[in-house]
C-alpha cells in the first residue's frame, strides 16, 4: 500500500501559525511550504504534479520555508515515496525540515532534489526517527556563490534501518557546502551515510566540508559511513571527516565524578550528542517537539 | 667452476634457470591461454607436482570470472588470447648492444636519477659480460642471509628448493579466485620473490629485487610471498625508481605477506612505470593485489609506496588483522600527471582485538591527470577495542586534473574508535611567492612544497629509498606549474 | 641605491599607486607611514614582485639596474628581502630546511658554494640569538603554529641568515605587544649598517621609537604627501593622518 504524501499549501495560515497546532499534535499535515517577498508580503506558491514528481519554483529574492512531516503510527505494512524537486532561484532562500516516524513496518523513501540558482541558499535539517526502512536522499546542485547547508539526524534502534543519500554537487565558482549528520545506532540497528561531494571543473573557490559522525551503542549496530569526495577544481577547499565510536569516555568520567551514576552519565552524552542537531534548527517552536521525542527514543532520565 | 663465476653466469645468462628437461621446444609456446599453456609452463619451470594442480585450478576460476571495471579508470578491454604468457628469457646479446641504442629519454632520467653506468646496463638488459662487482655484492648478501636461516629467492628456485615451505603459505592470503588478476595471475605467474625469515631472526640487510638474480627483466606476472616467523623482522623494497619499460603492457603482480606472533614485515615500493607519452597512448596497465595477514598477535605489516608511473595503477595494499593487537599501516603517494589515471588505495579489516590501523594517503594531480583514493575499513564485531585513522589529503596542480577520494567504512563493533579526514588543496600563489622572495625559484619553491605534503610518508621510507623518491618526484612534477 | 621615479601602479583595475618618488642611499633608514589603504602594502609587494600588481607607469632604478624587469627569485638575489605582514606557513617544510635552500639558492646566483649542513646548523645558531628565537622551533614547519610575534621575528631570523642590501619591513610591528617589538627591534637594528639601506613600512609611530629612522614619508591616497626628519614621526602621533590630508586637498 502507497501512501502519497498530501500537497497541502496555506494559502492564509502561515506556518508560524501551524507550528503549535502542530506541536499540539492537531495538525498532522505533511508538507507545508510557504514563502515571503523581501518586503514580507506572501509569495503564493504551487507545487506542480508530474509524472516523475512534484515540482516548486521559489522566486528570486523570496524566503521560503519547506517542511515536510511524515507521522504515521499505524502498525500495518506499507511504504510511503515521494519525489520533490525545487528550483530556487537567484538570491533566493530555501529552509527544509523534514521529519520522519513512520510506523514499525513502514518502508519509506523520500528524494528531495534542489537547484540553486546564483547565490541562493538551502539549509535544510532532517530528522529520522521511526520506521522499518527509512532512505533518505538529498540532491543539490550549486549555482555560483550558492550555499548550501544540510544537518541531519538519525536515531536507528530494534532492526531499523536508515540510510542517508547525499549529493552536493558545485556547477559553479564561489559556492559553500557545509553538511554534517550524525548518526545513533543501537540494538540490532543499521545506519548508512553516503554523502558525495562534486565539485565540477568549473567551480573554483569551492569551500565545501563534510562530516559524519557515528555513536554506536551496541554489538549488534552497524554503521557504515562513505563520503565521497571528487575535484575537477583546482582552487577549491574541500574537506570531509567521518568518525564511528562510542561515548567518549574523559567525558563519561568527567560526570561521574561529579557524581552522575554511569547510566545516567551515558543517557546524558546520548542525548548531548543528538542535541546539537536539535539546536542547530533555526525554528525554536519546532525544537521542543523534537527534544520530546529524542528523549522518548533513548529515554533520558533526569535534566 | 669458482663460486664466483658460477654467481656471474647466472647473473647473466638464464639458460641455467630455466633448465632444459623439456620435451617442449624453448620458443615455441603460441599465444594465448588454455590449459595446455598452464601446462607448459608448469613444465617449463621445472615446478613441482602440487603446482600443476594449483595453476590449473586457478586457471579454471579465472574462466568463469568477469573483469573488473571501475567508473573512474577507462582503458581500452584487454585482448587475453593475445597476449603470450610465456616469455622467452632474454639469451645474451639479444637486448641492446649497448646503452647508446636504449631511449634518450629513458637514459636522461638514469642521468638525472644518479644511477651508475653499470646499473643501468642492467636495466636496460645491456649484455653484461663481466658485473664482477655486482656479483660479488649479491653473493656477499646471499652469504650473510643464510647463515641467519634467512630464505631469499626467486620464486621458481623457492619451489624447487623449498617446496613444502611455499606450499604451506602461497594462497593463504590471496586465494586464486579472490579476484579477477589474481586468478590469472595464479595461473600464469613466471616469477617473484620468495623470502622467508625464521624465528626470532632480524634480516640485517633492506632485502631489494636489485638482489635477486634477474633484476632486468621483471616479469609481468610477478608472484611475491614472504613470511615472517614468530619474533622476525624483514624489510623489503620493491621496485626502482628508474623508468622501466616493457613491450608487455598489462601486469598483474601477487604479493602475500604473512606476519606471526611478534612479527614485522616492512614493505616499501617505489614505481615509475612508464606511463605513456604525454598523450597516454603507450603506458603500463598496473593491477596488483597485495596483501598481508597479520597472522599472530602482535604482529605489523606497513606498506609504504610512491607511485608515479604507469598510465593506469590498481592497487590496493591491505592488511587483514586478525591477531589480537596487530597494526596495519599504509602510506602512499600517488602522483598523476599528463593523462595518468591512478586508482589506488587500501583495505583494511579488523578482526583480532585491540588492533589498530593507520592510513596515510597523499595524492598529486597534475596535468590531466585525475588521482583516486579508493579505501575501505571494515570493523567486524567482536574487534573489539579496534582503532583506526585515515587521512587522505590531494594536491590539485593544474586546472585540469582531478582527484577523488571514496572512503567506505563500515563498523559492526561499538568499542571500535574509526576517523577519518580527507582535505584538498593546492599550491597557493602566497607559499609559492614566499620562497621565490626568499630567492627560491618556482620549480624549486613547488618541489619543496610538494616534499613537504608528502613528508609523512617519505618518512617511512627506507632511507636511500626516501631520497631516490624525492628526486623522482621531481622529476615527475617537471614543468607542472605554469 | 633605490629610486623610485613616478611610479603608478593599480590593482584589479584601480590605480593604488599615483606617481611616487622615492630616493633611498646606502646605510639609510626611511620610515614610510599612512592610513590604512594608502598603499603601503601594495609599494612594498610591487618591489618584491608579487604578481597581480600591474605597473601601469614610472620606473625603478634598484643599484641602477631595472628592478621590475626582474622576477622575484632574481630581486633576492640581488638583495633585496621584504619582511611579510602575513607570513606564510608551509606544511612539511621545517624553517631550517627552508632557510638553507634560500641561502644555498642565493649564494648559487653569487657564485659562491653551497653551505653544508653542519656550517649551516652553526650559523643559525648564531643568527638565532638576535631574535631570542628557540633553535627547537625552527625545525618546526615554517611558521607552524607560530604566534604573532614568532612569526615576525622568524622574519627578521631570516633577514639576519640573508644579509639583504636593501630590507623592506612590511608593517613588521603590526599585532606585537611591547616585548616583541623590542625584540624585533633590537633585530633590525643590530643589521643597520652603511652598506644596507631599510624601508620600514608603519602605520603606527611606535616602532620608530626603536628604530630610529633617517627619513620619514606619508603616504596617503597612493601618494608621499609629506617627507621630513624623524619629527614628523612624532607629529603625526599627535596630530593623526587626517592634519597631513587636509594639507594634500590644498595640493
Amino acid at each position: 500500500m502507497s501512501v502519497e504524501s498530501k500537497g497541502v499549501i496555506p494559502a492564509k495560515a502561515g506556518i508560524q501559525d501551524w507550528i503549535p497546532a502542530y506541536n499540539r499534535g492537531d495538525d498532522k499535515s505533511s508538507l507545508q511550504v510557504e514563502a515571503h517577498r523581501p518586503d514580507g508580503t506572501v509569495v503564493p506558491l504551487s507545487i506542480e504534479t508530474t509524472a516523475e514528481g512534484r515540482r516548486l519554483s521559489i522566486p528570486e529574492r523570496a524566503q521560503a520555508s519547506l517542511i515536510e512531516i511524515y507521522e504515521t503510527q499505524g502498525n500495518e505494512a506499507y511504504s510511503t515515496q515521494t519525489t520533490l524537486r525545487i528550483e530556487v532561484a537567484a538570491e533566493a532562500r530555501l529552509a527544509h525540515y523534514k521529519l520522519v516516524r513512520e510506523g514499525p513496518r513502514a518502508d519509506h523513501q523520500s528524494f528531495l532534489e534542489v537547484h540553486l540558482q546564483r547565490a541562493a541558499s538551502l539549509e535544510s535539517h532532517v530528522f529520522l526517527f521511526d520506521g522499518a526502512r527509512i532512505r533518505n536522499t538529498l540532491h543539490v546542485r550549486v549555482g555560483e556563490g550558492g550555499n548550501c547547508v544540510l544537518n541531519g539526524l538519525y536515531l536507528a534502534t530494534a532492526e531499523q534501518v536508515m540510510e542517508t543519500h547525499t549529493l552536493i554537487d558545485h556547477l559553479k565558482p564561489h559556492g559553500t557546502s557545509r553538511e554534517l549528520y550524525k548518526g545513533i545506532l543501537d540494538q540490532k540497528a543499521q545506519g548508512l551515510f553516503d554523502g558525495l561531494i562534486v565539485v565540477e571543473k568549473d567551480a573554483q573557490k569551492t569551500d565545501s566540508s563534510q562530516t559524519n559522525k557515528n555513536l554506536l551503542l551496541s554489538s549488534d549496530a552497524k554503521a557504515k559511513s562513505n563520503p565521497e569526495l571528487k575535484i575537477l577544481a583546482n582552487d577549491v577547499k574541500c574537506k570531509h571527516g567521518s568518525t564511528i565510536g562510542q561515548i567518549d569516555a574523559a567525558q563519561l568520567f568527567y560526570l561521574r565524578s561529579r557524581g552522575i551514576p554511569e547510566e545516567e552519565a551515558r543517557k546524558l552524552l546520548i542525548y548531548a550528542f543528538a542535541s546539537e542537531m536539535i539546536e542547530s534548527l533555526p525554528v525554536v517552536s519546532l525544537r521542543e517537539r523534537l527534544h520530546q521525542l529524542l528523549s522518548g527514543k533513548f529515554q533520558k532520565g533526569g535534566g | 667452476m669458482t663460486q664466483s663465476n658460477a654467481a656471474i653466469r647466472d647473473l647473466t645468462s638464464q639458460d641455467y634457470k630455466w633448465g632444459f628437461v623439456s620435451a617442449i621446444e624453448m620458443d615455441a609456446i603460441p599465444a594465448g591461454l588454455n590449459e595446455d599453456i598452464v601446462r607448459a609452463i608448469w613444465q617449463k619451470k621445472q615446478e613441482p607436482d602440487f603446482m600443476l594442480e594449483w595453476r590449473l585450478k586457478a586457471y579454471r576460476h579465472w574462466v568463469t570470472m568477469k573483469e573488473p571495471h571501475w567508473a573512474n579508470v577507462q582503458y581500452a578491454p584487454i585482448d587475453y588470447q593475445s597476449l603470450s604468457y610465456y616469455a622467452a628469457p632474454k639469451k645474451r646479446g639479444e637486448g641492446p648492444k649497448s646503452l647508446d641504442e636504449v631511449d634518450p629519454e629513458v637514459r636522461r632520467t638514469f642521468d638525472k636519477l644518479g644511477i651508475s653506468l653499470e646499473e643501468q646496463k642492467l636495466l636496460s638488459g645491456v649484455a653484461v659480460d663481466a658485473i664482477i662487482d655486482s656479483a660479488s655484492v649479491a653473493t656477499t648478501f646471499q652469504k650473510q642471509l643464510k647463515e641467519l636461516g634467512i630464505i631469499f629467492c626467486p620464486m621458481s628456485e623457492a619451489l624447487r628448493e623449498h617446496p613444502e615451505l611455499v606450499k604451506k603459505y602461497l594462497g593463504m592470503v590471496v586465494p586464486p579466485g579472490d579476484n579477477f588478476f589474481a586468478a590469472l595471475n595464479s595461473a600464469v605467474f613466471s616469477d617473484g620473490s620468495f623470502c622467508y625469515v625464521p624465528k626470532g631472526v632480524r634480516c640485517p640487510i633492506e632485502l631489494s629485487t636489485y638482489f635477486r638474480i634477474n633484476a632486468a627483466n621483471t616479469g609481468q606476472f610477478e608472484r611475491t610471498l614472504i613470511v615472517a616467523d614468530e619474533g622476525a623482522y624483514v624489510s623489503y623494497l620493491e621496485g626502482c625508481t628508474a623508468p622501466m619499460r616493457d613491450t608487455n603492457q598489462l601486469h598483474a603482480a601477487v604479493v602475500e605477506l604473512i606476519a606471526m606472533d611478534n612479527a614485522q614485515i616492512k614493505y616499501s615500493t617505489i614505481q615509475n612505470w612508464y606511463p605513456g607519452d604525454k598523450e597516454g597512448k603507450g603506458g603500463i596497465f598496473n593491477f596488483v593485489t597485495k596483501r598481508g595477514l597479520c597472522k599472530g598477535v602482535n604482529s605489523k605489516i606497513s606498506w609504504t609506496q610512491v607511485e608515479t608511473g604507469s598510465a593506469i595503477t590498481w592497487k590496493y595494499p591491505s592488511c587483514i588483522l586478525k591477531g589480537d593487537n596487530s597494526i596495519g599501516e599504509f602510506y602512499s603517494v600517488a602522483l598523476a600527471n599528463h593523462r595518468q589515471q591512478a586508482d589506488t588505495g587500501t583495505k583494511m579489516i579488523h578482526v583480532g582485538k585491540n588492533t589498530r590501523s593507520t592510513i596515510i594517503s597523499k595524492g598529486i594531480s597534475a596535468g590531466y591527470g585525475q588521482n583516486s583514493y579508493r579505501g575501505m575499513v571494515r570493523i567486524f564485531q567482536g574487534a573489539a577495542g579496534a582503532r583506526n585513522y585515515s587521512q587522505c589529503d590531494s594536491l590539485l596542480m593544474s586546472d585540469t586534473c582531478g582527484a577523488h577520494t571514496f572512503p567506505h567504512i563500515e563498523v559492526n563493533e561499538p568499542s571500535a574508535q574509526m576517523e577519518h579526514e580527507a582535505t584538498t588543496s593546492k599550491i597557493n600563489e602566497d607559499q609559492l611567492f614566499y620562497c621565490r622572495q626568499r630567492g627560491i625559484s618556482t620549480e624549486d619553491a613547488v618541489n619543496m612544497i610538494v616534499n613537504g605534503f608528502c613528508r609523512q610518508v617519505f618518512k617511512e621510507l627506507p632511507m636511500e629509498f626516501a631520497v631516490e623518491a624525492q628526486k623522482l618526484l621531481s622529476i615527475s612534477l617537471e614543468g607542472s606549474v605554469g | 641605491m633605490l629610486k623610485i621615479k613616478d611610479l603608478h601602479v593599480s590593482v584589479g583595475g584601480k590605480e593604488i599607486l599615483r606617481g611616487i618618488n622615492l630616493e633611498v642611499n646606502k646605510g639609510e633608514v626611511h620610515a614610510i607611514m599612512g592610513p590604512n589603504g594608502s598603499g603601503k602594502s601594495t609599494l612594498a609587494h610591487v618591489m618584491a614582485g608579487r604578481e597581480g600588481f600591474t605597473v601601469i607607469g614610472g620606473e625603478v632604478a634598484y643599484e641602477g639596474k631595472d628592478l621590475l624587469a626582474m622576477t622575484p627569485e632574481v630581486r633576492a638575489g640581488e638583495g633585496l628581502f621584504l619582511a611579510f605582514q602575513y607570513p606564510v606557513e608551509i606544511a612539511g617544510v621545517t624553517n631550517n630546511y627552508f632557510l638553507k635552500t634560500a641561502l644555498n639558492a642565493l649564494r648559487k646566483y653569487r657564485g659562491l658554494p653551497a653551505m653544508d649542513a653542519m656550517d649551516f646548523l652553526k650559523l643559525i645558531k648564531e643568527k638565532a640569538q638576535i631574535v631570542e628565537m628557540d633553535t627547537a622551533l625552527l625545525s618546526r614547519s615554517v611558521n607552524d603554529g607560530f604566534s604573532g610575534g614568532e612569526k615576525k621575528r622568524n622574519e627578521i631570523l631570516q633577514m639576519a641568515v640573508l644579509e639583504p642590501r636593501l630590507s623592506i619591513l612590511d608593517e613588521t610591528d603590526s599585532g606585537l605587544d611591547i616585548d616583541a617589538l623590542q625584540i624585533v627591534a633590537k633585530g633590525i637594528n643590530k643589521m643597520r649598517s652603511p652598506d644596507r639601506a631599510f624601508i620600514v613600512v608603519t602605520h603606527y609611530q611606535r616602532l620608530l621609537n626603536y628604530v630610529q629612522p633617517d627619513f620619514v614619508h606619508v603616504l596617503s591616497a597612493g601618494r608621499i604627501v609629506k617627507s621630513g626628519g624623524r619629527e614628523l614621526a612624532l607629529e603625526l602621533e599627535k596630530r593623526g593622518y587626517v592634519w597631513l590630508e587636509e594639507g594634500a586637498a590644498i595640493r
